[in-house]
């Protein structure tokens, strides 16, 4: 029995996709939770990914996150992951140099 | 007057751009001559009284002035001049300055008034150049004020301490605030002292007056406590050598000072107050007391005595709060309104750090907005009492992850509020549970695993993490579990895993947050 949740949506902003994901995401949902994004987004142009309200994120997250941004690549798209450096996304990209790896930004880019 | 003299005159009324006028005060009709009525807006024709003057030509604000300077000329008993300048408004709405110089002439005993003969003349471009020059004065003055008051705040600064004591267990955070620009600086202090037993010593105080005299006094009496304190029997013995030290020095006539000694191994605070307001404590539970007892008259160089002190045992996990009256006291408002504010504002920051606790109390009570005076608040943490240690025992299933991660952060919250360090707590515990569930039972049937984390005296969290079954070697995903071991490692100080026939442990300690790695 599982009581992990996390919730993906799908805004726009500038006209790309703004896709939102809040709650927890661990080894139980990575996988999940990276299908909807992909469901909610678009892999053949911009996309972008906000984690600022996730309230959990660990390595398996890390692992989505990494398979996305290269099938983006694959696809001529690119992954933008808005995230703020006290989060616990921020934190992670930050410990693991994912953050040079990914583009990761403060704020919906204009 | 002759024709020529007269033709002289008009010559230099020309010159001087001047318009004359000759105002019959009964009739109050104004015969002028053409430059008259056109500074008036006036037609060559037109016609120019008083009342229509101070009715609609008259700039509203200057209006009463001029009447009032009219009928000081019309008293016999004055100087019988009017001498104005005057905003008159021109057809297009626009204002121009014109000065009227004018004397009375008068008839009959008692005199009566009957005339008022006079010129007139444009004086914008006299008026607006004056003011830029009062503007500039104006501005070099302030500019220069706030200079001196820059060079007193930073030497103000100066004064105080570079930083408060750092320990591990106890912390501590200071503030001071000076007056705003246009007010001076003042004599309020604080300090932190480590004293040779282990406990801290810790001030705050007032020397009673503004300016550099205040501040140098302040300066003075608080490299004095601290040359005093390790010597000094109690708080009320400290204050006692202060009233010594106050009559064989300038410029101290007046202060107020609290000192306390602190504990930290027992939660004892020793106090003592010399007409200083009271120290405040904040409980973790939202109570708060005003410390009221070892108080004394204030410093004023003469003998006081031995001065009381009083003992204290703050709760683990409380707040202790020394001040400055300017964080309390408002104008117009009686000091128990501000005590009530200060400890309203403290409870609800209660869970805060220090520092950001210091800069909420500022924040709340409006310092920035109501400061008279200047502002020091001086705030400690009574170390948590040792937390009994987080034991929980899962079964080796992804599922249950989020339950540990639930348990484990109401566990933390019961220590120190939720911030960074609690993310870090869960991230870590969760990577090395995840391995564990992914890697150690992979050849048989689900077993469990172990967690236990204790809170350190050094307020570090200390970590173990055991599985009872055997590792499969890794396979071609396991690079991601590396990564899972490499965020413990990034996160924590002494990894270290061991895996015997029984199963694995993993041990590591996060450290305090605040500590560097």
């Amino acid at each position: 029995m599982t009581d992990i949740q996390a919730y993906v949506d799908r805004t726009e902003h500038q006209g790309h996709p703004l896709v939102r994901v809040r709650g927890e995401v661990d080894m139980v949902n990575a996988d999940l939770v990276g299908d909807q994004i992909r469901a909610a987004g678009r892999l053949d142009g911009p996309l972008v990914l906000d984690l600022s309200q996730v309230q959990f994120f660990d390595s398996s997250g890390l692992r989505m996150l990494q398979q996305l941004s290269d099938e983006l690549d694959g696809e001529g798209g690119r992954l933008t992951v808005v995230t703020t450096p006290e989060s616990i996304v921020g934190r992670l990209l930050t410990l693991t140099n994912l953050d040079t790896y990914l583009h990761v930004t403060s704020a919906p880019p204009d | 007057m002759e024709r020529s003299e007269k033709e002289r005159l008009q010559v230099a009324l020309d010159a001087a751009g001047m318009g004359t006028f000759v105002w019959y005060v009964r009739q109050d009709y104004a015969a002028s001559d053409a430059r008259m009525l056109e500074l008036f807006g006036l037609p060559p024709d037109g016609v120019l009284s008083l009342a229509a003057a101070l009715s609609s030509m008259i700039h509203p604000e200057d209006r009463q002035r001029y009447e009032q300077a009219v009928l000081a000329a019309l008293d016999p008993a004055g100087k019988r001049e009017l001498r104005q300048e005057i905003r008159v408004a021109r057809d297009d709405g626009s204002y121009r300055w014109v000065a009227v110089t004018a004397r009375a002439s008068f008839a009959g005993d008692p005199p009566v008034a009957e005339r008022l003969i006079g010129v007139a003349a444009d004086v914008t471009e006299r008026v607006d150049e004056r003011r830029r020059a009062d503007e500039l004065v104006r501005a070099e003055q302030t500019r220069a004020r706030d200079e001196e008051h820059h060079i007193a705040v930073e030497l103000q600064r100066a004064l105080l301490p570079r930083s408060t004591v750092t320990r591990p267990d106890v912390a501590i955070a200071a503030r001071y605030e000076a007056g705003s620009a246009t007010l001076e600086v003042g004599g309020d202090w604080y300090d932190t002292f480590e004293l040779p037993d282990g406990r801290i010593g810790l001030t705050v105080g007032d020397v009673v007056g503004h300016g550099l005299t205040a501040a140098t006094a302040m300066g003075k009496l608080r490299v004095a406590m601290g040359a005093l304190a390790p010597h000094a029997d109690g708080p009320g013995r400290l204050l006692s050598y202060l009233d010594g030290f106050a009559a064989g020095s300038d410029g101290v006539d007046f202060a107020t000072a609290c000192y306390g000694i602190f504990d930290p191994r027992t939660g004892e605070l020793r106090h003592a107050s010399a007409g200083h307001p009271p120290m405040l404590v904040v409980t973790a539970d939202g109570q708060s007391r005003l410390l009221m007892a070892g108080r004394s008259a204030p410093i004023t160089g003469k003998p006081a005595g031995v001065r009381p002190d009083a003992t204290e045992i703050l709760e683990p996990g409380s707040v202790l709060l020394l001040y400055s009256d300017g964080l309390i006291e408002r104008r117009r408002e009686v000091i128990t309104a501000g005590l009530e504010r200060l400890e309203h504002a403290a409870v609800e920051l209660r869970d805060a750090t220090v520092k950001e606790l210091c800069d909420g109390l500022l924040t709340a009570l409006g310092v920035a907005e109501h400061r008279d005076d200047d502002v020091v608040v001086l705030c400690l943490r009574v170390p948590a009492r040792p937390a009994v240690a987080f034991q929980q025992t899962i079964s080796a299933e992804p599922t249950e992850l989020s339950r540990l991660r639930r348990l484990l952060s109401a566990w933390r919250r019961t220590i120190q509020p939720a911030d960074r360090g609690e993310s870090d707590l869960l991230l870590a515990i969760n990577e090395a549970c995840a391995n564990a569930v992914e890697h150690a039972y992979a050849d048989g049937p689900r077993g469990t695993i172990e967690v236990t984390v204790g809170h350190e005296p050094d307020g570090s969290y200390l970590a173990t993490v055991r599985d009872f079954g055997r590792w499969r070697p890794p396979a071609g995903a396991s690079s991601v579990r590396g990564r899972g071991l490499a965020i413990i490692r990034d996160l924590t100080h002494g990894f270290e895993r061991h895996s015997t026939g029984e199963g694995t442990v993993i041990t590591f300690r996060l450290p305090a947050m605040g500590a560097t790695r």
